[in-house]
């Protein structure tokens, strides 16, 4: 006699096993079934069957200061707003994984998705999926311009942010020499954007500047580093280096002061006050810039509400707790949420943005 | 050491020093032929790609001894990165929390050593494969990292800052010599040692190991074992070396970069053949392929298509080599 009073046949050991394996199959199946039933039971719950509105907001990848500073921002304006937040997203920069949330909130069927795209190009069918369902989508931090999206929140004009940085790595260059770029990727929209405005007035302002390299550094400090000082030993007459993304300015900063180039190659780019503080303070580089993380996730969540509510969207319009609505000069359909912020050694203690 | 290496691999090892040298040549030809650079200078420069080149490479390297051991004996550890990310976020924990830097440096070390021998311990248990276990190591143990700073790190808010220069040590100061000595003690090891002959062998066939009154769990395990102190060291130089250690982030796709060296060096992915020495020069080979075409001044968007295109070009020529060599081996 086997376990459970059952007579197996054949009473093998064999014929047992495998019987209680299917038993347990069936099992699991049965529970996944009730766990399945649950969460399509949430799913619903959180969808806009009812009167609350929920709005789902989807960062490049979770767990990295600047995207949890957008989270606070975000959480911020949907308490004050009375709305519900679903705040998740890919744990690495992966365009595949982003679909996937942006796919179950559409199934869901959300009130609005908020995405900051990896890969811009791959989203769009996945919008239309959303928009067929009535779901408003706006893009923020990084656009998606051809996917059909309703509105973008970016966090600085993208023009104005590329000739800022290269007016100023120019100043302190006197306008000539050699010239440098390092940036994460060659994917995402916003830094190479900013990266293409950069480059266009260097060629048509600064013709004495020259640009020699472009390293990639993976969204790694650690290999920003490597890079640059690989950089600096190729190019012994580099006289400036512009790094468009948060780990590329700090590993920039450590390669100039390991290799002892601090204060004769100039640097600026964006990256957050916490990390730089401290080069910033030694004096490896003179400035870099930013804006506030956690208003451009309030923002964002503010006019996604407004567009679920059926409000226009306009320029001039007040916003709480930011400035009137600014939009882009070339796109009627981009929010600019401020201009960035020069940070120095002197004003970098009164800035806190909470990263 | 060499008498008791295939040929085939042997052949892989001149194959890629070779290769290594060819590379070097080609920086020095394009760092002397610079327009505005003096013979001097030129010379100076290439000394320090040379300088830099140990350093930079120490973690790939370290880890690679660690999991060629594995790989010998039919095994595979797919979660070495995530572990590193554990043994970060340890290390960092401990920095917050005011520990001095050898505790930091031990905490560090320990972390990597016992969950390598964790998942030893777990293949052997659960007999599962090895791929599976660290597969779902891959992503458990980044997540566990997160987990565990999120809880011991107060306002952890993604990334911890390590800008004390006593905690750097290793990394910064010591990460040449610390590689020198690894390398050194496992050639010593490969050459007179006799239990990496054993893992060969249980690569080869455990079952043969098990008539021969050998055990092949324990085989396993001390792969893992052996693995493990590889890694802690791999961990220490790699994380003393950053300035802010972010567990979603570091270390990622390294267990590629590490499978991929140890591959380029000749060692069968399935077990049963390969060399520590075949590791080493993968290792630096993949690095000095990445060098050159920076100081080759090749394009940009080109760059990594062409690293990817050399390995395979490599493996396939040697491959085609080594074939032709075993056809004429047979005809005799």
């Amino acid at each position: 006699m086997s376990n459970f009073g059952i007579r197996w046949p054949g009473d093998s050991f064999i014929n047992r096993g495998l019987a209680a394996s299917v038993l347990a199959l069936l099992v699991a199946a049965g529970l996944f079934g009730i766990v399945g039933c649950g969460s399509s039971g949430n799913s619903s719950s959180s969808g806009n069957g009812g009167d609350e509105i929920v709005i789902a907001m989807l960062p490049k990848l979770v767990n990295i200061d600047y995207f949890d500073a957008c989270q606070r921002g975000a959480e911020r304006a949907a308490e004050d707003l009375g709305i519900r937040l679903i705040y998740d997203g890919p744990s690495e920069p992966s365009g595949s994984e982003q679909n996937k949330f942006i796919e179950t909130w559409t199934r869901q069927g959300v009130d609005a998705i908020c995405i900051a795209p990896n890969q811009p190009k791959t989203i769009k069918r996945f919008v239309e999926k959303a928009k067929e369902r009535g779901i408003k989508v706006l893009t923020w931090d990084s656009d998606a311009a051809d996917s059909g999206r309703d509105l973008m929140v970016n966090q600085v004009d993208d023009k104005l942010l590329g000739e800022t940085l290269i007016d100023d790595i120019a100043r302190q260059m006197n306008e000539e020499g050699e010239w440098a770029i390092a940036i994460a990727s060659l994917e995402a929209t916003n830094l190479n954007t900013w990266r293409r405005y950069a480059e266009e007035r260097a060629l048509s302002h600064y013709p004495k500047m020259k640009l020699v390299e472009t390293v990639v550094t993976k969204e790694d400090e650690s290999v920003a580093r490597e890079q640059i000082e690989l950089l600096l030993n190729k190019e012994p007459n580099l006289k400036g280096i512009i790094a468009f993304d948060s780990n590329s300015v700090p590993g920039a900063a450590e390669a100039l002061k390991r290799t002892g180039r601090a204060g004769e190659v100039a640097l600026t780019g964006n990256s957050t006050p916490g990390r730089m503080r401290p080069y910033i303070k030694e004096g490896v580089l003179e400035s870099f810039y930013l804006w506030d993380p956690r208003a451009l996730g309030n923002l964002t969540i503010r006019l996604a509400v407004k567009i679920v509510n059926g409000e226009e969207i306009a320029p001039a319009m007040p916003i709480e707790g930011h400035r009137d609505l600014v939009f882009s000069e070339n796109d009627s359909t981009m929010v600019i949420l401020s201009d960035p912020v020069r940070f120095t050694k002197e004003n970098i203690d009164e800035y806190d943005f909470g990263i | 050491m060499f008498r008791r290496i295939s040929k085939s691999i042997r052949q892989r090892l001149l194959f890629l020093t070779a290769g290594n040298l060819l590379l070097m040549g080609v920086i020095l030809a394009n760092l002397l032929s610079g327009d505005d650079s003096t013979t001097a200078s030129a010379l100076d420069r290439f000394g320090t790609v040379l300088m830099d080149a140990g350093p930079n490479v120490a973690p790939v390297i370290l880890a690679g001894l660690g999991l060629t051991g594995i790989i010998f004996a039919g095994a595979l550890d797919l979660s070495i990165g995530s572990m590193m990310v554990v043994a970060g976020t340890v290390f960092g924990i401990l920095f917050s929390r005011g520990f001095d830097p050898a505790a930091c440096f031990l905490g560090c070390f320990l972390t990597a050593f016992v969950l390598s021998n964790f998942n030893g311990l777990l293949i052997r248990w659960l007999e599962i494969s090895p791929i599976i276990v660290t597969l779902a190591g891959l992503t458990f143990y980044r997540g566990l990292a997160l987990i565990m700073a999120d809880a011991f790190i107060p306002d952890f808010g993604g990334s911890i800052a390590v800008h004390d220069d006593a905690y750097h040590g290793p990394g910064q100061r010591y990460p040449g010599q610390i590689l020198l000595i690894a390398i050194l003690a496992a050639l010593a090891w490969e050459t007179w040692g006799k239990l990496p002959r054993v893992w060969l062998a249980h690569g080869c066939s455990p079952e043969a190991c098990r008539l021969h009154g050998l055990k092949p769990g324990l085989i396993l395990q001390s792969t893992f074992f052996a693995g493990g102190i590889f890694l802690g060291l791999a961990a220490l130089v790699d994380v003393t070396n950053r300035q802010n250690l972010e567990p979603a982030r570091m270390a990622r796709g390294f267990e590629l970069e590490v499978i991929g060296a140890i591959v380029l060096g000749g060692t069968n992915i399935f077990g049963g053949e390969g060399s520590f020495l075949g590791t080493i020069l993968g290792a630096f080979f993949l690095y000095f392929v990445g060098q050159t075409l920076l100081y080759a001044d090749v394009d940009l968007y080109y760059r990594e298509a062409i690293q990817g295109a050399l390995i395979v070009i490599v493996i396939g020529v040697d491959c085609a080599l080594h074939r032709r060599q075993k056809l004429l081996d047979e005809l005799k």
